[in-house]
Parts: C-alpha cells; structure tokens; sequence
C-alpha cells in the first residue's frame, strides 16, 4: 500500500485543526468573535442598549468611525478617497489571535489615484479595533469611511484601470489602527532638534506588546494573477489563491526572528520578500529569489499592465515665460506652535502661464539652485502639488533658507504622466520632464 | 444526525470531529484522484480537492446519508460541481477554503509526479490518445470542433454540413466514449481491487 500523500497530510491536519476548533466554540456563539477579555459582547444583556452605538449581527459593538489623524491631509498628493468608490474585497485572512478577519479594501481618489487599504472586517465593513491602546482600548469595532486613508498606500493604476502594488513586511498594531500604540520607538532626534522642538515634539506612543504586532505583506497583483506563495510561521510553504480579478493578496504573520518588527517596510508596483513566487494565467511562475533587502527581491513581470499613452508635450507647446521676485525681508515660514523657534527665510514667487493643465498624474515642476559660486547651499525639485487649470496664471510661493545670500537660477517644467507602472503622486522628480521656462534672481540683502 | 464509521469501524457523527477527519482520511485521496483524471493536473486537483472538503465541512450539517458510499457520492457531487467550474471559468473557487483559511499546500516536483502516478495520469494520458484514434472520424472532427475549437453546435453543424442535433449526438457519443477511460472505480464494499482506471 502507497504511504499517505505528505500534502494531503498537511492539508487533513488543517481540517482536524478547525474540526476541533469549530466544535470547542461555545454552543450559539459565532465565528470570529473579539478576543477574550478586550470586547463588549452582546451577551452584556440590556447594559449598552440605551447608548449611542450600533450592535452589529456579530455581537461586536460599533463605536466612532476612523477620521484621519489630525494633521493629516491627503489633498495635495493622492487627493482623497471617494467614499463612493471604496470597495471592500472578497478577500478574509484570520489573524493568529482570531477575532474578526483581516480584510482589503481599494479606493480611488479626487486626483485619480488608487490605494489599497487594509483593516479588519466586521459585518461587511472595514475598520479598526479598539484594541492595543487605539480607542482607548474600548473593544468596540470602529468603521474606516472611504474617505479616511490609514494604512494604505496609493500608486497610479494602469491605463486600464488595475492598480499594480506590493507592500512588503509591514509592522501594525493588530487592531489595524497605527495610532495607540508603536509597533517600535523611532531613533532619537538629534540633541539640537529635540530641543528646539521642545514640549512641541509629537507625544510618544507606548510600544506595543510584541504579541500583539501583526506583519503584513499585500498588495494587488493584476488580474492575470492567480495565486502565491510564502512561508508560514511553521516555515511550511503554503499556496494560496489571490482574490481576482484585482490579484489580491494579504498574509498576516506574526513577528518571528525571520521577520522583525520593524518600522520600515517597503511600498513598489512588485511584491518584496514576503512571499516566494506568483502564479499567472498564461505566464510563468514568478520566483522571488532575494530577500536580503527590504523589498529588494527580483521584481515580478508585471503581467496584465496596460501601459498609458500620454500626451507628447514639445517644449514650444508649453513655453512661457516665468517672472521669480524675492519678498523685499524674511518672512516667518507658517505661525509655528508657541514657544518653538522657527528661523525666517526667503520667500521667492515664481509665476508663469500655465500653457498645459496640470494634476496629480501630469504635472509642473518648479527646480532651484544657486548660480555657482553663489552662496546658498541649497537646491530644490518641487512639484506643484494642486491642479491647475489651462491657461491659468500660476503663483508659486517657495521658501529659501534665511542665511542664502547670492543669485539663484531654475527652470518651471512640465512632467507629463509616466508610461511606467508605479508613478506615485508628485514625487520630486525631474526624468522626463519638458523644460517650460527658465528664470534667474537675486536674493535681496 | 448523519454518521459515518471511522477507521476502528466506529459509528461516529459527522459534525462530530472526529467524524469529518475520519471521512477526509478515507476519501481524499479518492477525492484527488478523481480530480487529477479530470484536469489532468496534480497541483489544480489538490485545489479543487482542498475546496471540496472545504465545502463539505461547512456544509456537513445537510448530509443525510449513511453509508460510505453516500458520503463518497456527497463529496463527488461537490468535487463535480467545482471541476465543472474550474472548466467553464478557468479559475478556481476558493470561497470555502477562505472562509476557513484554509491553505493549499505548494507540492514539490516529487509530490506532483507521486500524485500523477497514482492518478494514473501517465497511461490516462496515452490511453486517452487511444481512445481518440479509435473514434470514428465524423465523431473525432465534431468533438475536435466542439471542445477544442469551442464553436456552437450551431457552428459545428454548418461545418460538417450536418443538423445541429446530429451534431450534438456525435459530440455526445464521442464524449460518453471518451468518458470511460476517466472514471476511477475503487474498492468500496467487497471490491477489491480498483478497476478501469
């Protein structure tokens, strides 16, 4: 007689394990409760009825929804998330302590960019748990509206639509919100900063319990893909299939000595060394051979991405000229926080003729440097980081360090949007930007 | 309650563990076997199989049966379901396995071909290619059109310059032909030995 087949063992072994654990549950008691000790249950009889908070059909309590945290604006870059166009994927992971699953969602954006964000599932919404110091430890599940962009993560999708993205051994809290405790305490601020930073410095988070820190990789793999592969905690290879037709992928592990906590974390169009390979329709496998970097494995061919076509812009086409006038004295940069010293600076207007509407995809550059010789070290690459509408007059104000003294010299460019995969909102770039006007000024004084 | 003996021959209920563990180890490599003839590939069938089970244990309270035959006949009527699926589709339905975060374990080259060997894939393969040659050519060309090309019968018939329901009947003839070098035939009760593989 044949030995037993080792997958099929495997595989038994995972359904003993749930048999077991399906029968241990407490007769009329649900899947995918909270865990023990952290939650409100509806088995409270009566204690929470009169409060102002929803009873979802898991028995879990809903508290506040998830507002972005104070500070935050995501104007500028991404735009922010239609909550129309947020979708929740198919897509349930369990998390090693149980609870409600872990979940994706995708969303799109004012300025047409598309993110992923993760949190955990309750009732068919995304959120977060008022666990590990989030909420003040309340227990409750709390919804993350479209609109809200935590954890998550935002690239351009292709011409046709898919968004191509990988994030690779990211630490989170397992309540799925970053903001009640640190996975890991950032390096200390140099003596000087922290100083003049004072009572003002951001106030520190505790650091989480390792137990309760989740790493995730996930991301969204096109919709060609069909499956992959990674290394569990008991470093057996397992498969597993990607949700489609977005290519879906989420691994919750545990921190182990092989993947630390750590605050780092990688973010590319390709998959890093949290997983081993990717299966494709009508393509082959892609192995993933290095991870000696943070995201640094062989990239996957990014199978199924429809590059764009932009518009090709020719130099006269955009040509303008471009007036740069210095403010007569220094000015303060922004009404800094009470007691905090914030050194003047020079603020330089530079505007021009917008020939070319502009936005977070398509969009003009502003690029500082002093003549040489001159005596300003310093240099700049700032996109404009707001749409701007054809034939507008343009005013940009940028700020120069107060100690500049000399000429300063730059150019106003157009980028045109990327036929490449990846192009993440108004990064300061200037590779295949189309030079629109040039200008030159000297700093008063 | 449905039940099911174990492996000490043991009445056990199946939503009982001890009763779908014992029912997974009598039947999964049936399962899988039955799979693999009809995919024709090892890794799709460890997947369609994972699925089947993982749909026969979230819906285990509805079995009604009590031999080991109904329970056999209960998992391949999931099992068909999904390969029909997985042919219509071309993709796997993973919604079971999912919910129970499941994972399909990656088979090495070794478990791959102990898989196909024991499927008989090898001789399924040739005698399949046999079983081709031996149909008659009318039946051979409608199937060709049918199942390979993927045209209408419709388009079948315009092609062979037949009516469509005698294009229907050669493709069902030459499919039930073809059929009986698929179908694994175990040992259940009193059999002993597998036959017509």
């Amino acid at each position: 007689m044949d030995e037993p087949l080792k997958a099929l063992d495997e595989l038994g072994a995972q359904f003993e394990r749930i048999a077991h654990r399906d029968a241990a549950r407490q007769p009329g008691r649900r899947p995918g409760g909270l865990r023990r000790g952290r939650v409100l249950a509806l088995a409270l009889p009566g204690l929470l009825v009169a409060a102002a908070v929803a009873v979802a059909a898991t028995g879990i309590l809903t508290g506040a929804p998830v507002r972005n945290a104070p500070g935050t604006s995501f104007k500028a870059t991404t735009g922010v998330g239609k909550p129309g166009r947020a979708k929740l994927l198919a897509l349930r992971v369990v998390d090693p302590d149980g609870g409600p699953p872990w979940g994706m969602s995708t969303v799109t954006t004012t300025r047409g960019f598309a993110c992923i964000q993760v949190g955990r599932v309750v009732d068919g919404r995304l959120g977060v748990l008022g666990q590990d110091g989030a909420f003040g430890d309340d227990g409750r599940f709390h919804e993350l509206p479209g609109d809200v962009l935590t954890l998550a993560h935002c690239l351009q999708p292709d011409a046709a639509g898919h968004l191509f993205i990988g994030v690779t051994g990211r630490s989170v809290p397992a309540s799925a919100l970053d903001r009640g405790c640190a996975v890991a305490q950032p390096p200390p601020l140099p003596k000087a900063f922290a100083d003049r930073l004072g009572s003002h410095r951001a106030p520190t988070l505790p650091t989480c319990a390792a137990a309760d820190v989740r790493i995730l990789d996930f991301g969204l793999l096109g919709p060609r893909a069909t499956s992959v592969t990674y290394e569990n905690d008991d470093a057996t290879v397992v498969k597993t299939h990607v949700d489609r037709p977005e290519g879906a992928y989420l691994i919750v592990r545990r921190p182990s000595a092989r993947r630390p906590v750590t605050l780092g974390f990688s973010v590319g169009t390709s998959p890093g060394r949290g997983i081993r390979s990717v299966g494709y329709d009508g393509a082959p496998r892609c192995v993933i051979t290095s991870g000696r970097r943070i995201g640094g494995a062989r990239g996957c061919p990014l199978v199924g991405f429809v590059r764009a076509r932009p518009e090709h812009i020719t130099a006269a086409q955009i040509a303008t000229p471009v007036r740069a006038t210095f403010a007569a004295r220094r000015v303060r940069p922004a009404p800094p926080p009470p007691g905090v010293k914030v050194a003047r600076v020079w603020r330089l207007t530079i505007s021009f003729r917008a020939r070319h509407g502009g936005d977070a995809r398509s969009n003009y550059v502003i690029s500082i440097r002093p003549r040489r010789h001159s005596g300003c070290d310093y240099m700049t690459i700032a996109p404009l980081v707001h749409d701007v509408r054809r034939g507008a007059v343009v005013r940009e104000p940028i700020d120069l360090p107060g100690t500049c003294h000399g000429v300063i010299v730059g150019t106003v460019a157009f980028r045109p949007q990327s036929r490449l995969a990846g192009q993440q909102p108004l990064v300061p770039d200037m590779r295949g930007a189309v030079v629109a006007g040039r200008f030159e000024a000297r700093i008063p004084g | 309650m449905s039940t099911i003996e174990d492996e000490g021959g043991r009445a056990v209920e199946l939503c009982e563990p001890e009763g779908f563990v014992a029912l997974y180890r009598r039947e999964a490599e049936f399962v899988l076997t039955f799979c693999a003839r009809r995919v024709m590939d090892a890794e799709t069938a460890l997947d369609l199989t994972a699925e089947t089970f993982a749909q026969a244990f979230r819906g285990r309270a509805s079995f009604r049966g009590t031999t080991r035959a109904e329970a056999r006949a209960w998992l391949l009527t999931i099992a068909r379901r999904q390969i029909a699926r997985y042919m219509r589709r071309g993709s796997l339905d993973a919604r079971a396995l999912r919910r129970l975060a499941i994972q399909t374990p990656e088979l090495e080259p070794d478990q791959i071909e102990e898989i196909e060997r024991r499927a008989g894939l090898p001789a399924l393969r040739a005698e399949l290619a046999a079983q081709l040659a031996r149909l008659n050519e009318d039946q051979r060309e409608a199937l060709r059109l049918r199942v390979v090309e993927q045209h209408s019968y419709e388009h079948v018939a315009q092609e062979l310059g037949i009516t469509e329901a005698t294009a229907r009947a050669r493709v069902s003839r030459a499919l039930r032909a073809l059929s009986a070098a698929l179908e694994p035939r175990p040992p259940i009760a009193g059999e002993t030995s597998w036959t017509n593989r």
